[in-house]
Protein backbone atom coordinates (compact mmCIF):
# COMPACT_ATOMS: atom_id res chain seq x y z
CA UNK A 1 0.00 0.00 0.00
CA UNK A 2 2.94 2.60 1.02
CA UNK A 3 4.53 1.69 -2.32
CA UNK A 4 1.14 2.36 -4.26
CA UNK A 5 0.70 5.55 -2.87
CA UNK A 6 4.80 6.30 -3.11
CA UNK A 7 4.25 5.95 -6.92
CA UNK A 8 0.95 7.81 -7.27
CA UNK A 9 0.68 10.59 -9.59
CA UNK A 10 0.39 12.86 -6.97
CA UNK A 11 3.58 11.57 -5.04
CA UNK A 12 5.46 11.85 -7.97
CA UNK A 13 4.43 14.91 -8.88
CA UNK A 14 5.49 16.37 -5.53
CA UNK A 15 8.62 14.38 -5.53
CA UNK A 16 9.89 16.12 -8.86
CA UNK A 17 9.21 19.58 -7.82
CA UNK A 18 11.73 20.86 -5.29
CA UNK A 19 9.65 24.27 -5.07
CA UNK A 20 6.16 22.47 -4.20
CA UNK A 21 7.78 20.51 -1.48
CA UNK A 22 9.37 23.42 -0.15
CA UNK A 23 6.16 25.41 -0.01
CA UNK A 24 4.74 22.59 1.64
CA UNK A 25 6.83 22.16 3.89
CA UNK A 26 6.52 26.01 4.68
CA UNK A 27 3.20 25.60 5.11
CA UNK A 28 3.64 22.67 7.49
CA UNK A 29 5.97 24.37 9.42
CA UNK A 30 3.59 27.71 10.17
CA UNK A 31 0.64 25.17 10.84
CA UNK A 32 3.04 23.65 13.42
CA UNK A 33 4.11 26.78 14.93
CA UNK A 34 0.59 27.77 15.80
CA UNK A 35 0.13 24.21 17.41
CA UNK A 36 3.20 24.41 19.55
CA UNK A 37 2.59 28.50 20.35
CA UNK A 38 -1.29 27.09 21.59
CA UNK A 39 0.49 24.27 23.30
CA UNK A 40 2.95 26.02 25.11
CA UNK A 41 0.75 29.01 26.01
CA UNK A 42 -2.15 26.50 27.51
CA UNK A 43 -0.01 23.99 28.96
CA UNK A 44 2.13 26.96 30.76
CA UNK A 45 -1.49 28.10 32.18
CA UNK A 46 -2.39 24.49 33.26
CA UNK A 47 1.16 24.22 35.27
CA UNK A 48 0.10 27.62 36.83
CA UNK A 49 3.01 30.21 35.15
CA UNK A 50 1.53 31.81 32.81
CA UNK A 51 -1.64 34.10 33.28
CA UNK A 52 -2.14 32.65 36.60
CA UNK A 53 -4.94 34.82 38.00
CA UNK A 54 -6.99 34.10 34.84
CA UNK A 55 -9.22 31.18 34.77
CA UNK A 56 -7.54 28.16 33.01
CA UNK A 57 -10.78 27.58 30.71
CA UNK A 58 -10.08 31.52 29.60
CA UNK A 59 -6.90 30.39 28.16
CA UNK A 60 -7.12 26.86 27.58
CA UNK A 61 -10.29 26.89 25.14
CA UNK A 62 -9.23 29.58 22.79
CA UNK A 63 -5.74 27.65 22.89
CA UNK A 64 -6.97 24.15 21.82
CA UNK A 65 -9.40 25.65 19.13
CA UNK A 66 -6.17 27.19 17.30
CA UNK A 67 -4.18 24.31 17.98
CA UNK A 68 -6.94 22.20 16.10
CA UNK A 69 -6.67 24.82 13.38
CA UNK A 70 -2.94 24.57 13.27
CA UNK A 71 -3.28 20.87 13.35
CA UNK A 72 -5.24 20.76 10.60
CA UNK A 73 -2.79 22.77 8.48
CA UNK A 74 0.05 20.57 9.42
CA UNK A 75 -2.00 17.46 8.52
CA UNK A 76 -2.99 18.24 5.21
CA UNK A 77 0.32 19.41 4.03
CA UNK A 78 1.89 16.42 6.39
CA UNK A 79 0.26 14.19 4.25
CA UNK A 80 1.17 15.74 1.11
CA UNK A 81 4.62 15.53 2.47
CA UNK A 82 4.62 12.02 3.31
CA UNK A 83 3.12 10.57 -0.05
CA UNK A 84 6.58 10.60 -1.87
CA UNK A 85 8.53 9.53 1.25
CA UNK A 86 5.99 6.84 2.74
CA UNK A 87 8.35 3.57 2.92
CA UNK A 88 11.59 5.75 4.12
CA UNK A 89 9.21 7.40 6.65
CA UNK A 90 7.29 4.60 8.27
CA UNK A 91 10.68 2.98 8.79
CA UNK A 92 12.29 5.79 10.27
CA UNK A 93 12.39 5.68 14.08
CA UNK A 94 12.24 9.51 14.25
CA UNK A 95 8.97 9.47 12.15
CA UNK A 96 7.22 6.73 14.63
CA UNK A 97 8.66 8.74 17.65
CA UNK A 98 6.91 11.81 15.87
CA UNK A 99 3.69 9.92 15.44
CA UNK A 100 3.48 8.01 18.95
CA UNK A 101 4.03 11.75 20.67
CA UNK A 102 1.55 13.91 18.38
CA UNK A 103 -1.34 10.71 18.95
CA UNK A 104 -0.67 10.91 22.87
CA UNK A 105 -0.76 14.54 22.78
CA UNK A 106 -3.69 14.65 21.26
CA UNK A 107 -5.21 12.40 23.65
CA UNK A 108 -4.38 14.32 26.38
CA UNK A 109 -5.74 17.74 25.01
CA UNK A 110 -9.25 16.10 23.53
CA UNK A 111 -9.62 14.01 26.48
CA UNK A 112 -8.18 15.54 29.90
CA UNK A 113 -6.64 18.98 29.22
CA UNK A 114 -10.30 20.35 29.19
CA UNK A 115 -11.34 18.53 32.34
CA UNK A 116 -8.94 19.59 34.15
CA UNK A 117 -9.26 23.50 33.48
CA UNK A 118 -12.89 23.73 34.04
CA UNK A 119 -11.47 22.28 37.72
CA UNK A 120 -8.79 23.64 38.21
CA UNK A 121 -9.61 25.88 40.79
CA UNK A 122 -10.22 22.62 43.25
CA UNK A 123 -7.72 20.33 41.44
CA UNK A 124 -4.81 22.22 40.56
CA UNK A 125 -2.25 19.48 41.38
CA UNK A 126 -3.90 17.60 38.49
CA UNK A 127 -3.82 20.66 36.20
CA UNK A 128 -0.13 21.07 36.64
CA UNK A 129 0.72 17.28 36.04
CA UNK A 130 -1.95 17.49 32.80
CA UNK A 131 -0.16 20.62 31.57
CA UNK A 132 3.59 18.97 32.49
CA UNK A 133 2.94 16.04 30.53
CA UNK A 134 1.40 18.07 27.82
CA UNK A 135 4.32 20.08 27.35
CA UNK A 136 6.78 17.34 27.73
CA UNK A 137 4.62 15.52 24.65
CA UNK A 138 4.58 18.61 22.82
CA UNK A 139 7.74 19.52 23.08
CA UNK A 140 8.83 15.72 21.85
CA UNK A 141 7.07 16.14 19.01
CA UNK A 142 9.11 19.36 18.19
CA UNK A 143 12.27 17.32 18.68
CA UNK A 144 11.37 13.94 16.95
CA UNK A 145 9.98 16.20 14.09
CA UNK A 146 13.04 17.91 13.53
CA UNK A 147 15.37 15.30 14.00
CA UNK A 148 13.28 13.28 11.03
CA UNK A 149 13.28 16.04 8.79
CA UNK A 150 17.18 17.05 9.36
CA UNK A 151 18.72 13.29 9.98
CA UNK A 152 16.30 11.18 7.27
CA UNK B 1 31.57 42.05 0.90
CA UNK B 2 32.97 38.65 -0.85
CA UNK B 3 36.23 38.99 1.26
CA UNK B 4 34.33 39.49 4.44
CA UNK B 5 31.79 36.43 3.84
CA UNK B 6 34.69 33.84 2.73
CA UNK B 7 36.36 35.16 6.01
CA UNK B 8 33.42 34.52 8.04
CA UNK B 9 32.85 31.20 6.17
CA UNK B 10 36.03 30.64 6.90
CA UNK B 11 36.28 30.90 10.96
CA UNK B 12 36.21 27.86 13.35
CA UNK B 13 32.67 28.23 13.68
CA UNK B 14 31.76 28.26 10.22
CA UNK B 15 33.72 25.65 9.46
CA UNK B 16 32.64 23.85 11.99
CA UNK B 17 28.69 24.08 11.00
CA UNK B 18 29.28 23.23 7.58
CA UNK B 19 31.63 19.96 7.56
CA UNK B 20 31.02 18.92 11.09
CA UNK B 21 29.06 15.50 10.80
CA UNK B 22 25.96 16.42 12.51
CA UNK B 23 26.87 20.45 13.18
CA UNK B 24 24.42 21.91 10.43
CA UNK B 25 22.01 19.47 11.51
CA UNK B 26 21.65 20.08 15.16
CA UNK B 27 21.97 24.11 14.60
CA UNK B 28 19.03 24.20 12.33
CA UNK B 29 17.26 22.11 14.52
CA UNK B 30 17.68 24.17 17.29
CA UNK B 31 17.00 27.24 15.02
CA UNK B 32 13.74 25.98 13.78
CA UNK B 33 12.96 25.21 17.46
CA UNK B 34 13.43 28.40 18.66
CA UNK B 35 11.65 30.37 15.87
CA UNK B 36 8.73 27.67 16.87
CA UNK B 37 8.52 28.39 20.30
CA UNK B 38 9.11 32.40 20.17
CA UNK B 39 6.56 33.14 16.90
CA UNK B 40 4.32 30.72 18.36
CA UNK B 41 3.73 32.21 21.47
CA UNK B 42 4.41 35.81 20.24
CA UNK B 43 1.45 34.82 17.74
CA UNK B 44 -1.31 35.26 21.16
CA UNK B 45 -0.29 38.81 21.67
CA UNK B 46 -0.80 39.41 18.03
CA UNK B 47 -3.95 37.76 17.68
CA UNK B 48 -4.81 40.10 21.81
CA UNK B 49 -4.26 43.38 19.53
CA UNK B 50 -6.49 41.75 16.31
CA UNK B 51 -9.07 41.40 19.55
CA UNK B 52 -9.64 37.92 18.28
CA UNK B 53 -8.98 35.68 21.31
CA UNK B 54 -8.27 36.27 25.04
CA UNK B 55 -10.58 39.37 25.11
CA UNK B 56 -11.22 39.52 29.02
CA UNK B 57 -7.35 40.22 29.70
CA UNK B 58 -5.70 43.57 29.09
CA UNK B 59 -3.54 44.26 26.27
CA UNK B 60 -0.51 44.73 28.22
CA UNK B 61 -0.86 41.99 30.55
CA UNK B 62 -0.94 39.56 27.58
CA UNK B 63 2.11 41.35 26.61
CA UNK B 64 3.92 40.98 29.88
CA UNK B 65 2.81 37.24 29.60
CA UNK B 66 4.08 36.21 26.28
CA UNK B 67 7.04 38.11 26.07
CA UNK B 68 9.39 36.41 28.54
CA UNK B 69 9.00 33.17 27.01
CA UNK B 70 8.66 34.22 23.38
CA UNK B 71 11.92 36.03 24.33
CA UNK B 72 14.06 33.28 25.08
CA UNK B 73 13.03 31.93 21.94
CA UNK B 74 13.80 34.99 19.85
CA UNK B 75 17.11 34.68 21.56
CA UNK B 76 17.75 31.03 20.23
CA UNK B 77 16.55 31.75 17.11
CA UNK B 78 19.06 34.51 16.39
CA UNK B 79 22.08 33.29 17.70
CA UNK B 80 21.37 29.44 15.76
CA UNK B 81 20.73 31.67 12.39
CA UNK B 82 23.65 33.89 12.98
CA UNK B 83 25.87 30.28 13.43
CA UNK B 84 23.90 29.60 9.90
CA UNK B 85 24.97 32.41 8.45
CA UNK B 86 28.61 32.37 9.41
CA UNK B 87 28.62 28.79 7.90
CA UNK B 88 27.10 29.43 4.67
CA UNK B 89 27.78 33.38 4.51
CA UNK B 90 28.17 33.68 0.08
CA UNK B 91 25.36 31.13 -0.41
CA UNK B 92 23.15 33.12 1.89
CA UNK B 93 23.54 36.43 0.66
CA UNK B 94 23.49 35.08 -2.55
CA UNK B 95 20.13 34.01 -1.63
CA UNK B 96 16.89 35.94 -2.71
CA UNK B 97 14.63 34.18 0.28
CA UNK B 98 17.55 34.63 2.69
CA UNK B 99 17.72 38.96 1.68
CA UNK B 100 13.44 38.85 2.06
CA UNK B 101 13.87 36.83 5.36
CA UNK B 102 16.15 39.31 6.76
CA UNK B 103 13.87 42.42 5.58
CA UNK B 104 10.88 40.72 6.97
CA UNK B 105 13.03 40.30 10.06
CA UNK B 106 13.97 43.98 10.10
CA UNK B 107 10.56 45.14 9.40
CA UNK B 108 8.93 43.25 12.28
CA UNK B 109 11.72 45.14 14.51
CA UNK B 110 10.34 48.38 13.00
CA UNK B 111 6.62 47.53 13.14
CA UNK B 112 7.30 46.36 17.06
CA UNK B 113 8.85 49.92 17.58
CA UNK B 114 6.24 52.20 16.17
CA UNK B 115 3.94 50.16 18.26
CA UNK B 116 5.78 50.74 21.64
CA UNK B 117 6.76 54.14 20.37
CA UNK B 118 3.54 55.72 18.67
CA UNK B 119 0.47 53.48 18.99
CA UNK B 120 0.90 52.23 22.54
CA UNK B 121 1.21 56.01 23.88
CA UNK B 122 -2.93 55.76 23.98
CA UNK B 123 -3.31 52.43 25.34
CA UNK B 124 -4.43 53.51 28.57
CA UNK B 125 -7.71 54.03 26.86
CA UNK B 126 -7.89 50.43 25.14
CA UNK B 127 -5.77 48.35 26.92
CA UNK B 128 -9.22 46.12 28.40
CA UNK B 129 -10.79 46.29 25.26
CA UNK B 130 -11.80 43.61 23.43
CA UNK B 131 -11.36 44.87 20.32
CA UNK B 132 -7.88 47.41 20.26
CA UNK B 133 -7.98 50.56 17.80
CA UNK B 134 -7.17 50.14 14.34
CA UNK B 135 -3.81 50.99 14.58
CA UNK B 136 -3.49 48.20 17.42
CA UNK B 137 -5.13 45.88 14.98
CA UNK B 138 -3.07 46.77 12.33
CA UNK B 139 0.28 46.42 14.39
CA UNK B 140 -1.11 42.61 15.19
CA UNK B 141 -1.98 41.99 11.80
CA UNK B 142 1.37 43.09 10.42
CA UNK B 143 3.75 41.14 12.40
CA UNK B 144 1.57 37.66 11.86
CA UNK B 145 2.27 38.15 8.36
CA UNK B 146 5.82 39.32 8.13
CA UNK B 147 6.36 36.46 10.80
CA UNK B 148 5.00 33.80 8.41
CA UNK B 149 7.38 35.71 5.71
CA UNK B 150 10.20 34.62 7.86
CA UNK B 151 8.98 31.26 8.24
CA UNK B 152 8.21 30.25 4.87
CA UNK B 153 11.82 31.60 3.47
CA UNK B 154 13.24 30.05 5.76
CA UNK B 155 11.80 26.89 4.08
CA UNK B 156 12.37 28.00 1.16
CA UNK B 157 16.25 28.71 1.92
CA UNK B 158 16.32 25.14 3.35
CA UNK B 159 15.81 23.80 -0.06
CA UNK B 160 17.03 26.09 -2.51
CA UNK B 161 20.50 26.88 -0.88
CA UNK B 162 21.07 23.61 2.15
CA UNK B 163 19.47 21.29 -1.23
CA UNK B 164 17.52 19.66 1.19
CA UNK B 165 14.53 17.36 -0.63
Amino acid sequence: MLDALQHSWLAQTIAQSQMLTAALSAAHLLGFTIVMGSAVVSNLRLIGVMFADQPAIQITQPARRALLLGACLSAATGVLLFMPRASGAVANDFFRVKMTLLALALLVLTTVQGRVARREAAERGAARLVGAIGLALWIGVALAASAFILLE
Amino acid sequence: MSTFLLTLENTALGTLIRESLYGFQIVVGIHILGLVFSVGIFLWFDLRLLGWTLGSAAVSRVYRQVIPWATCGFLVMFLSGAMLSTGFATRAYGSPYFSIKIAAIVLAGANAAFYHLVTERGRTEWDSASRPPAAARAAGMISILLWATVIVCGRLMAYTMYGMS
